[in-house]
């Protein structure tokens, strides 16, 4: 029987299916990236931003609260841009799907939508056709124009729409065409509609348990929460792990269960009463790199509720934010003055994360430095719902643009006036990876690139490749001899030891003595090395 | 008859100090737990092991000397009939002249008859030892005390110092350094070009990209403000970074012509633990600072 209607409960359980098919197909939207490099992170984020929204709904609630609900918390939780996005969409959806009571038709949904797609638009500042936004756009034209009597009308109009326009967006986007993939933002989209649709259809529900890092203060009556538990292990042997087997085991502990391998990396979030069971399973299959355990309950009580309803304290006149992975360059950072978010590239922080910084910075004016354009929708979505200080983000794409600007800090200067010195940082150097191949591409010049190979590259281009990754660094510098920089920090990453930098380094300053060339243990993933060039 | 005092926060070596009739009065300094007297408590100072020490995180403190030790070392010389000329570090940058202060007026009251010299060299390390050496030369020719002390009345002011230090926070531990205090924290990379004011305190005068523009601008300011400098020492001081200290030396050489009169020295602990390792810096007679 078509689908007339749908409450609170049902729309939940809608979006919950949605949740459910993005988290089957995470690995393969993260696998989604321009760059042939494995730092593609848009299905963890999508799938963290609206798991956070879902997890502040409970079961039994009206429609006007479930869209509340998870409006808020997925633009707090909202990671990546492709997040942002997401959850500026609900945001505009919820918004109109709340005024029409405790329940909603098709059509309501489809004009929902309309709603969503402008609020997504507006979230960034020079939208890019053949993205997530086109999805949303063409997916909700094709489903209004369906004038949907029912729901089951409604998404066999909107998810073919949604594949057609995801197919499309290579021939938008020539990043996309030239490096052989569709958008992932897009892809994250169609998943949660088609896991939408199969919800309807089945009247399964993936069940997604409420609890999150609440954004509102407990009631009294609400259940006890345990642990949210994070981390990303990294595996002994990839080959003997298996993640659907390690899921099964998480999901048997706890709920709100997300759990993703990429490469030897295995990010886990779970809410469980007993943290020590889960990491002593998951340690016996690899070492920790990073691991959080928040009691929920307390959160709720003390922290959450202090930090919503209190102005902190802003003892500076300045704050400087910065976002960036490694415990090297967040301690590199942190002696430049910085208040360090721990993320960036294939780790992208939540818009709450930013703001627990910008809190944490306690000073009347905070710049914040995204340092990668992927984070910079979540930081201006920090900015925007930050209201105990004055903000300024500093569209700054990578590491060194950071860095050469916290050399150009004076706190005599006014708020214009620095900003302004800070954005001319990004003029005063450049930022180099070094990461292998993960399929063939092409170089700048052209030349061809196979598989396995290593990449230097900046963050538009590759700019040099080479069997050898330290034949690809010196080929690098090569190409600055007639100008050579004063100063190369070259951050050497987990993969590497102090040795392997130095050898390396050492070689560099016998070719290029005139260069100064400092060494640090940056400890960030994927990058071998991260060159600050100035 | 006179006594010729100086401090090692100079940079003077115990063989200089024999050289030209000093006496060492020892600043000390305390790291793991243990307070040293420079050139008491060891005769030769290992620069590399010290500032390797700074390297690995060991930040040591300075202190200031009491009035008691001050007295252990004038009293004798009063006592045996011989005034006391002392040549020393900055007073803007201590309170350990305040106890000396203190212990010489306690002396003047015991031995009246006997006079107290003194020539502030308002900075530290090379400059100090420039300055120190100089004086130890004016002594050598036959000078009176105060034949000296109106050299330096006209001549302290006219040595000039510049430096720059690897990492700042050492500097800004210290809080020594105007100029900086804006600053959130250390750049790597980055080095802001030090030098010692005609107050006897340290001033950042700019701020360099690496270490050769760093270089470079010591040199440049040696050119530009240099006076007579071929008629005086130059020296080029560092904190375990004696490459970069050749590389200066063999500069200033090819400029100046190899009859130029160019020192090396290692950065006194005491000083060097407010300044850190491969801190390198020239100092030149000057039109001025």
């Amino acid at each position: 029987m078509p689908t007339k209607q749908i409450t609170g409960q049902s729309y939940r359980a809608l979006l919950s299916g949605g949740l459910k098919r993005l988290a089957e197909n995470c690995v393969r939207i993260n696998k989604l990236n321009v760059f042939p490099v494995p730092d593609g992170d848009t299905g963890d984020n999508m799938q963290m931003t609206l798991q956070s929204g879902l997890e502040q709904t409970a079961a039994d609630e009206e429609l006007p609260a479930v869209c509340d609900e998870l409006s808020k918390g997925m633009l707090y939780g909202a990671r990546g841009n492709s997040g942002v996005i997401l959850s500026r969409f609900f945001y505009g959806m919820n918004r109109f799907v709340s005024e029409r009571g405790d329940v909603i038709t098709a059509d309501d949904l489809a004009s929902g939508f309309e709603r969503g797609v402008a609020e997504a638009y507006a979230a960034v500042s020079s939208p890019k056709e053949g993205t997530i936004l086109t999805v949303m756009r063409e997916t909700t034209d094709a489903a209004k124009a369906s004038t949907p009597a029912d729901f089951e009308t409604f998404f066999d109009a909107a998810v073919p729409a949604a594949a057609q326009s995801l197919k499309r967006t290579p021939e938008l986007l020539a990043v996309l065409k030239n490096a052989g993939v569709v958008d992932s933002g897009g892809a994250g989209f169609l998943c949660i509609l088609e896991g939408m649709k199969d919800a309807l259809e089945s009247g399964d529900s993936y069940t997604v348990r409420s609890g999150g890092t609440k954004i509102h203060e407990l009631s009294a009556d609400d259940e006890l929460l345990g642990y949210c538990t994070e981390f990303i292990l990294q595996l002994k042997e990839k080959e003997s792990f298996s993640l659907e087997d390690f899921k099964a085991f998480l999901n048997a502990e706890g709920s709100s269960v997300v759990a993703f391998a990429n490469g030897n990396l295995v990010k886990v979030h779970v809410h469980t009463f007993s943290p020590e069971r889960v990491l002593a399973a998951a340690h016996r299959a690899g070492e920790f790199l990073t691991i959080k355990i928040e009691n929920m309950s307390v959160m709720h009580s003390e922290s959450t509720v202090a930090n919503e309803f209190e102005i902190p304290e802003r003892k500076n006149k300045y704050g400087l934010v910065a976002v960036a992975c490694g415990e090297g360059v967040k301690q590199l950072l942190a002696d430049g003055g910085c208040t360090v978010v721990d993320g960036g590239r294939s780790m992208n922080p939540s818009a709450q994360d930013i703001l627990n910084g910008i809190r944490q910075a306690g000073a009347e004016t905070v710049f914040v430095f995204p340092n990668h354009k992927n984070v910079f929708l979540a930081a201006n979505q920090a900015k925007e719902m930050c209201s105990f200080c004055r903000v300024i983000l500093i569209d700054s794409e990578d590491l060194g643009h950071c860095y050469q600007a916290l050399s150009l800090f004076d706190d005599a200067l006014t708020p214009e006036e620095l900003t302004e010195r800070f954005c001319s940082a990004r003029g005063l150097g450049r930022t180099v990876h070094v990461a292998r191949a993960i399929r063939p591409c092409t170089t700048e010049d052209g030349a061809a690139v196979n598989e396995g190979d290593w990449l230097c590259f900046d963050r538009e281009r590759i700019l040099v490749a080479d069997r050898s990754e330290d034949e690809a660094v010196i080929r690098l510098f090569e190409r600055t001899k007639d100008a050579p920089p004063d100063v190369v920090i070259l951050l050497f990453g987990e993969e590497k030891t102090q040795q392997e930098a130095e050898v390396l380094a050492g070689r560099l300053a016998d070719r290029f003595p005139d260069t100064e060339w400092i060494t640090v243990n940056g400890g960030q993933p994927i990058y071998d090395y991260t060159f600050m060039i100035r | 008859m006179i006594t010729l005092f100086t401090d090692t926060d100079t940079d003077m070596t115990p063989a200089q100090a024999k050289e030209y009739g000093y006496r060492l009065i020892s600043m000390p300094y305390s790291a793991k737990g243990k307070t040293v007297f420079p050139y008491e408590d060891f005769d030769r100072f290992d620069a590399h092991e010290f500032y390797q020490m700074l390297r690995s995180g060991v930040l040591p403190t300075t202190s200031a000397i009491s009035s008691e030790k001050y007295i252990a070392y004038f009293e004798p010389e009063f006592a045996a009939g011989r005034d006391i000329f002392y040549v020393h570090f900055s007073r803007a940058m201590t309170a350990t002249f305040d106890a000396m202060d203190a212990a010489v007026n306690a002396l003047k009251e015991k031995y009246p008859d006997r006079k107290f010299y003194e020539v502030d060299t308002k900075g530290i390390t090379i400059i100090s030892l420039n300055i120190a050496l100089e004086i130890g030369d004016l002594f050598k020719a036959g000078k009176t005390p105060e034949e000296v002390l109106a050299w330096a009345e006209k001549e302290v002011d006219r040595f000039a110092v510049y430096f720059f230090a690897d990492d700042l926070k050492f500097f800004a531990r210290s809080g020594r350094v105007s100029g900086i205090a804006g600053t959130m924290g250390s750049i790597l990379g980055i080095r802001p070009i030090i030098c010692m004011d005609t107050n006897g305190k340290m001033v950042s005068v700019g701020k360099e990209t690496g270490r050769s523009n760093a270089i470079k601008r010591l040199l440049s300011r040696v050119d530009e403000l240099g006076d007579d400098v071929c008629g005086h020492r130059v020296i080029v001081g560092h904190a375990d970074a004696p490459q970069i200290a050749e590389k200066i030396v063999a500069a200033l050489k090819e400029k100046y012509g190899d009859g130029l009169s160019v020192l090396t020295a290692d950065v006194n602990p005491t000083a060097g633990s407010h300044c850190g390792p491969d801190t390198v810096g020239v100092c030149f007679h000057a039109i001025h600072r």
